[in-house]
């Protein structure tokens, strides 16, 4: 992380004065966020909406990549999305949206899906990293980068009213092949889902990386949430590392 | 002994059933249960949680009594009378 201290105009001392008065952050809290940087990958219906709330918080700088232009397939639930954008590209969508809400956020962007290819220069440039994609193989491919780097990766996942989350940390938890060793034969990129399920989520993503920036509580790691919002079940379940991992060696 | 095992997401829709309880030997192992509710719920099913040498697929997360286990046909694990399995598939995010 950006270890100076970057310091907040009146303006945004104003813009995130709620948050501030929460217990443990304050102004040192809002700088800290400030200073931060996070990767974002892909700015769907989970990525988009972490994007979205870590820009209202102050994140310093992210970073955000997805490839393709806005479909409507799209708008049920990516919103950073607009109907008067579709055929264009997403990340200029993103981008705009972003901006009208928090002109404070350094936005830098890219119109390619995490791949072998670049996940390690893109997580390179951040202290943190949101893996929000559909495909293993993107997965994969952060889950090795971010490792080797020694960041975190705040793990988001969804299907029809089910989601999961988590939070790995190099050297301390599992990472993700320790949880699938393979890639899945049956998954498919596309599948049932509302907005508000993959917002649910991505608003609990978001809250992992303002606690992992901050230092307040205390991150989702060695556990997964696995919410049923058809019984409005929450599971909180211990995970562990898989002995021979390929990625962390456990 | 009785088991039960219950399905999320991508399984529940396959299986089309929240859960099952199954009846089994004494410490039958998780891979004879699972065999078991495959048998009564479908081809589907079966493809989605095992393999064809009758091992969990790596990329289903199994518990049991909420703890994690990995379980094989060389060291299976072993149920007893009321445990509660717990299977989940691969899920992402888009």
């Amino acid at each position: 992380m950006n270890n100076s201290v970057p310091h907040l105009s009146d303006a945004e001392k104003a813009r995130y004065e709620w948050q501030m008065w929460t217990p443990d952050v304050g102004e040192a809290g809002q700088q800290k966020l400030k200073a931060a940087s996070v990767l974002v990958s892909r700015l769907g219906g989970v990525g988009g909406t972490v994007a979205y709330y870590l820009a209202a918080a102050g994140v310093g700088r992210l970073v955000l990549a997805h490839a393709g232009n806005v479909k409507p397939s799209d708008l049920n639930r990516q919103l950073l999305m607009t109907t008067d954008w579709l055929g264009k590209p997403r990340v200029e969508s993103a981008e705009r949206r972003l901006k009208e809400l928090n002109p404070f956020v350094e936005i830098h962007t890219t119109s390619e899906n995490i791949s072998e290819e670049n996940a390690s220069s893109l997580i390179g440039e951040v202290d943190i990293v949101v893996d929000a994609a559909p495909l293993f193989s993107e997965r994969f491919a952060m889950n090795k980068a971010a490792f080797v780097q020694g960041k975190p990766l705040v793990e988001c996942a969804m299907y029809d009213l089910d989601a999961q989350l988590t939070t790995l940390v190099p050297g301390s938890t599992p990472c993700l092949k320790c949880l699938y060793p393979e890639d899945p034969p049956n998954w498919k990129r596309e599948f049932p889902v509302f907005g508000a399920v993959s917002g649910m989520v991505a608003s609990m993503a978001a809250v992992e990386v303002i606690k992992l920036i901050t230092g307040i509580g205390e991150p989702l790691t060695n556990r997964m949430l696995w919410v049923n919002l058809r019984t409005m079940n929450f599971r909180t379940l211990p995970i562990a590392q898989r002995p021979g991992c390929e990625v962390c060696g456990h | 002994m009785k088991v039960t095992v219950q399905f999320e997401a991508q399984l529940r829709q396959v299986a089309a059933i929240n859960e099952l309880q199954v009846e089994l030997p004494d410490r039958d192992s998780l891979q004879s249960a699972l065999q078991c509710v495959c048998d009564q719920l479908g081809e589907s099913l079966h493809e989605r949680l095992l393999t064809a040498d009758g091992q969990v697929r790596p990329s289903v997360m199994v518990f049991v009594n909420d703890r994690p286990v990995v379980s094989s046909v060389s060291e299976p694990h072993q149920l007893i009378d009321g445990d509660v399995v717990l299977l989940l598939p691969p899920i992402s995010g888009g």
